[in-house]
């Protein structure tokens, strides 16, 4: 037994021991969580450079069979670490007040996350992603009314999701013999021309699973109920990682059944031999028009939120989407731009959630119109916001714009110029609701009754801060993901791309990042040292500016009500309205969820009655006798 | 090997002594039933080795197969007979902690389906196999009707009149086999020669509709709303536990046993299981979407208990070896999950003073350990991973899957039961452990209330049985191996250790 099955296991012991063992102390058992997270890091180092490490459980039935495969390995690695981030944050987030009783859930859900990451066969895989399934729906319903329609909704998604794999996994096996993931998708390849549509079923049957998971597509609408009631810390790893796991699975298992023939994947078979459209396989292009429209559908509801934590869950939908139209592009520069920007999403929107949870642990506010003038009272967190929103942005030198570059170029390279606008218009209309955040939260009028709140508390702070480093490092330096997740793609046989540690070669172009940053940094360094030297400056209340020396008072406006955040794009809101209500998946599903649950009343009372039960039995006999008079 | 009768008497010689001693003594009954019953599992666990290598037929009364009738104990049917016996002992247990006075009679009639459901799964006759059936039926019809006033006896009797109805097609099916071959024991017409193929596929539907009726399956499964609503707790765990483990085992036993291609049922077999297979599918889907909206909890569990018996009735119909696998590792889990569910429920209506769960809620506040008890009844339930229902359902769908054609139907039906379930269970779990809202706080006498070791014991011991299978389902490989064999493979087990002879 290798370190991976032993972390795994004895993590999950752990947590459902300290559920029993503190369950009078709560704060012993975010200690717990936090100490599972530095293990699992500790094995992420440890298990680094051994790949094709492999490891089983023998479980009587059957054996489970664990791998450490390179690209497992990253995802592996980096959620462990943005999870040390968080939970730093959240053994000071979860004092008397805040306290909330989710960590040895969390735990559990810790060891499945590596489950999912090193699993090597389809049931190891079932497993690990069903453990993560109920342990994250307790954490999100947590007990609360309100909290549970979310959660119960976020669940039926994950249900269907996981009805869906199993019937995918238990295709495959049929069609290729095997329960090993690797094994299993090179099998499949090779039936490309004996039973395409045997594969496109599957290929269906895992999106579904994945998309659900992943929130794209038609499920694009559970992260914003699941994040806004899901305890706050949790709503950063939720955003940060869990959301990812469909991404994990898309490259695992979906985008490699497509692999051309002649490239490294597709050794040994003959490869995806349907259409294309410009190189692109034709069901994955169609996969990214969904993710396109997920893509621009996100942002559209993005802008209309007043809740910063639905919005920032819409935001992530819209990176998702993203996400997943490089992975479409089916090159190793899309798949490769589709991880990095995996990685820095993780970061960047962790880092923002952080924030986000630092406010509200502060002022107990979520609605951003009822904040204002954060920035005064704790910097540090309105800078973590600030380069959050300037990364999610894509803008120099945070690490966003390096992936977001980079998943433009996977564009261009197979001509998807359409493809390209919808892109461009998701990308570019993001800064409307990223910098409405910053504006109404931290920027503008501090209300009076937020005066004398206290900055971040210091773990916090730290945990943020980190995050702020990785975002900036990782922008000027990308290097420093892009080497490894370059070897991890060549080494699944997806090609590799030219990388070194400051500098991409794209595919029209190559862009030296660490001048780039260097530039901004200069820049930002040059513009203060002018503020230092500059003439005498006196400091101005903001109201004298703001109301052109006017006094509001006088007719009875104060400072709080001058702050204007609430409804800030109305306009936009009137614009889309009929759009959105048209277009409304979640109307769809709801339909679905109120036909069956009157079909359910119907069935329930009309076999309780006493005639029709009898006489169905009774008629049934009846048809029965027949039939075998007769046949 | 005579003495394995024992297994049958040490219940009935309860049943019978029950009302005699109960007038010396109120605790007699329940005293003289846990007895017979730890008797049972205590010779059942000492005759386990010896049956394990070599099963056996035991002869009643001297007269040999076909013409006599004999019990056939293997590592099955002994293995089902101790599950019977040690649910019985908990559901007994935590009966205890209800309020209620429990007169002889209860434990008489207990008794007797204790016997009557030992005796269908050792039991190789098809007539005695009725006739223990009939049983069964009474004593339910009668313990169902102890409950509540008005709704106890009114849905024992919906109840009452279906079994009949059934029961007596039964016999007529019975009637129309002994005519046209001449034996009624079932190893015996695993080999005959075939019958008639209308004539076989007539009687094999008439002699399995009873227990499509006890399986809770489609066209036969309007009483399940108002005997759960009537039955106390108790019984609606022996209805749904304890009579479900025998049922479900002797629908395997015909239908994989009894009819396979090189018996009496020939042909027919093809026919007989395609229409088992449409019946479960229909079940699962109805059985389930009915619990969804219910309120009342112990409906609930009647109507997914329903859904379960639907997948293990496709399980029987697709007759693989994964599948009776699969099939016999969900009856085991969905025993000890539903017994679990039932203790749990009788309890928290008991402490919440309602029966129905929206009116609960907030139970696992005040009482941790019922709410994790009931989320780990539905994981299993449900099929999750770390509980035992994983691996059965697992089993079903991959054999489902492999089969294909009209199984993949089963598989639609079982996937999307699986979602609905999910839905519910986890509604339910919820309302448990919703925090109360400030308003409505919990009626001041609630709080001196408590449960006691009698519901806590039994459940504890449910609830890592569940967890233990779940973890290591290594442990009942072996049992499941031999029971799969001796189920697909008459020729070579069953039906040559009985028509050859056996011992006397």
């Amino acid at each position: 037994m290798s370190l991976m099955t032993t972390s795994m296991l004895s993590v999950m012991l752990a947590g459902l021991l300290s559920s029993i063992a503190f369950r009078k102390v709560k704060r012993l058992q975010w200690v717990v969580l936090f100490a599972a997270a530095v293990f699992f890091s500790y094995v992420a180092v440890s298990l680094y450079g051994k790949w094709g490490l492999t490891d089983s459980l023998n479980l009587g039935l059957f054996t489970a069979s664990f791998t450490n495969s390179y690209i497992g390995w990253l995802f592996f690695a980096f959620s462990s670490g943005v999870s040390l981030i968080i939970s730093i944050f959240s053994l000071s987030f979860n004092d008397k007040k805040h306290i909330t009783g989710v960590a040895p859930l969390w735990t559990v859900l810790l060891a499945a996350n590596a489950g999912i990451f090193f699993a090597a066969d389809w049931i190891a895989f079932l497993v690990a992603w069903e453990l993560m399934g109920w342990t994250s729906f307790f954490i999100i319903s947590h007990g609360k009314e309100k909290s549970f329609q979310a959660g119960i909704y976020y669940f039926a998604l994950s249900l269907i999701g996981t009805a869906a794999l199993l019937a995918a996994i238990f295709t495959i096996q049929g069609a290729t013999g095997t329960f090993a993931i690797a094994a299993s998708v090179k099998a499949l390849l090779a039936l490309w021309s004996t039973k395409p549509g045997l594969l496109y079923f599957i290929a269906i049957l895992l999106t579904v699973t994945f998309f659900a998971k992943s929130a794209a597509g038609p499920f694009y609408m559970w992260p914003a109920k699941a994040h806004a009631e899901a305890p706050d810390d949790f709503s950063s790893f939720l955003s940060g990682i869990m959301i990812k796991y469909g991404v994990y699975g898309l490259i695992l298992a979906v985008i490699p059944m497509f692999a051309e023939p002649g490239t490294a994947a597709a050794a040994g078979t003959a490869g995806y031999l349907g259409a294309a459209v410009h190189g692109t396989p034709l069901y994955l292009y169609i996969l990214g028009w969904v993710a396109a429209f997920t893509a621009v559908w996100a942002t559209i509801l993005a802008i209309r939120e007043n809740d910063m934590k639905r919005l920032m869950a819409y935001s992530t939908v819209s990176n998702i989407g993203f996400i997943i139209l490089a992975l479409s592009v089916n090159t190793a520069f899309g798949i490769a731009a589709a991880i990095f920007h995996t990685f820095n999403h993780m970061i960047f929107k962790g880092g923002i959630f952080l924030s986000l949870a630092s406010v509200k642990f502060r002022t107990g506010e979520r609605e951003m119109h009822k904040l204002g003038g954060m920035a005064y009272r704790m910097p540090i967190a309105f800078f973590a916001f600030l380069l959050g929103i300037i990364a999610a942005a894509g803008i120099p030198p945070m690490n966003g714009f390096a992936s977001k570059w980079m998943v433009f170029q996977a564009l261009f390279s197979h001509k998807l110029l359409f493809l390209m606008i919808p892109a461009f218009f998701a990308s570019t209309a993001s800064f409307m609701y990223l910098y409405r955040g910053l504006h109404s939260i931290y920027l503008g009028q501090l209300s009076p009754r937020f005066a004398k709140i206290k900055p971040a508390p210091p773990l916090q702070s730290i945990a943020m801060i980190l995050l702020m480093v990785a975002m900036y490092v990782l922008g000027g330096w990308p290097g420093f993901v892009l080497q490894p997740v370059n070897s991890a793609i060549a080494n699944a046989g997806f090609g590799s791309i030219q990388v070194s540690l400051g500098s991409i070669v794209g595919t029209t172009t190559s862009i030296h990042l660490t001048v780039v940053s260097f530039v901004f940094l200069f820049s930002v360094v040059g513009v203060f040292v002018l503020y230092i030297l500059g003439k005498r400056r006196s400091h101005v209340e903001a109201m004298d500016t703001y109301t052109a020396g006017e006094t509001p008072e006088d007719w009875g406006v104060t400072p709080e009500q001058y702050h204007y955040a609430y409804r800030f794009y109305e306009p936009w809101e009137k614009m889309t309205d009929p759009l959105v209500d048209t277009v409304s998946f979640e109307r769809w599903f709801e339909n679905i969820r109120h036909n069956f649950a009157r079909m359910s009343r119907s069935i329930a009372r009309w076999t309780a009655m006493k005639r029709p039960a009898t006489m169905l039995a009774a008629s049934a006999v009846v048809l029965i006798l027949i039939l075998g008079v007769l046949l | 090997m005579n003495q394995a009768i024992l297994l049958l008497l040490f219940p009935a010689a309860a049943a019978l002594i029950t009302p005699a001693g109960s007038a010396l003594s109120e605790r007699f009954g329940r005293g003289l039933a846990l007895l017979s019953y730890i008797a049972g599992i205590v010779y059942g666990v000492v005759l386990y080795p010896q049956i394990a290598a070599s099963p056996a037929s035991v002869i009643v009364g001297n007269w040999k197969p076909p013409y006599g009738i004999n019990l056939f104990v293997s590592p099955l049917s002994l293995g089902l007979v101790l599950l019977i016996y040690c649910v019985a002992i908990v559901i007994l247990v935590s009966d205890f902690a209800s309020n209620r006075k429990r007169r002889a009679q209860f434990y008489l009639l207990y008794s007797l389906l204790t016997m009557a459901s030992v005796g269908l799964v050792l039991t190789a006759d098809l007539f005695n196999m009725f006739v223990f059936l009939e049983i069964a039926g009474i004593s339910t019809f009668a313990l169902v009707a102890v409950g509540r006033e008005g709704s106890g006896p009114a849905g024992s009797l919906r109840y009452l009149v279906l079994a009949q109805l059934t029961t007596l097609l039964m016999l007529a099916g019975i009637g129309l086999v002994y005519s046209a071959t001449g034996v009624l024991n079932i190893a015996s017409l695993s080999r005959f020669a075939a019958l008639n193929p209308a004539v076989a596929f007539l009687a094999g539907l008439l002699i399995l509709l009873p227990f499509f009726l006890e399986m809770k399956q489609f066209p036969f499964n309007g009483w399940i709303g108002g005997a759960y609503r009537g039955a106390s707790p108790a019984i609606g765990a022996t209805m749904s536990g304890l009579v479900t483990v025998s049922v479900a085992m002797v629908l395997a036993r015909l239908l994989l046993t009894m009819m396979n291609t090189g018996s009496a049922f020939g042909d027919a077999t093809t026919k007989i299981r395609t229409v088992v297979l449409v019946l479960g599918a229909a079940t699962v889907l109805i059985g389930e979407t009915a619990a969804f909206r219910e309120k009342e909890i112990k409906r609930v569990l009647g109507y997914s208990s329903a859904g379960q018996m639907g997948m293990i009735a496709i399980g029987i119909a697709i007759a693989s070896q994964s599948a009776v696998r699969g099939i016999l590792f969900l009856l085991v889990s969905h025993t000890i999950a539903k017994v679990l569910l039932f203790l749990v429920a009788g309890t928290s209506a008991r402490l919440s003073g309602s029966d129905r769960w929206d009116e609960m809620r907030g139970i696992a506040r005040r009482f941790p350990l019922l709410g994790m008890l009931f989320a780990v009844g539905a994981m299993t339930l449900m099929g999750i991973p770390l509980f035992s229902g994983f691996w059965g359902k697992l089993d079903l769908i991959r054999a489902a899957i492999a089969s294909g054609g009209l199984a993949v139907v089963g598989v639609v039906a079982v996937l999307i039961a699986t979602v609905v379930e999910g839905v519910y269970f986890m509604k339910i779990a919820h309302a448990f452990f919703e925090a109360p809202a400030a308003a409505k706080s919990a009626p001041p006498e609630s709080t001196k209330q408590h449960y006691g070791v009698a519901f806590l014991a039994p459940a504890l011991v449910l609830a890592a049985a569940t967890v233990i299978l779940g973890v290591l389902p290594g442990l009942i490989d072996p049992w499941l191996s031999s029971a799969t064999a001796e189920l697909l493979h008459p020729a070579s087990g069953y039906a040559a250790h009985i028509v050859t002879g056996g011992l006397q």
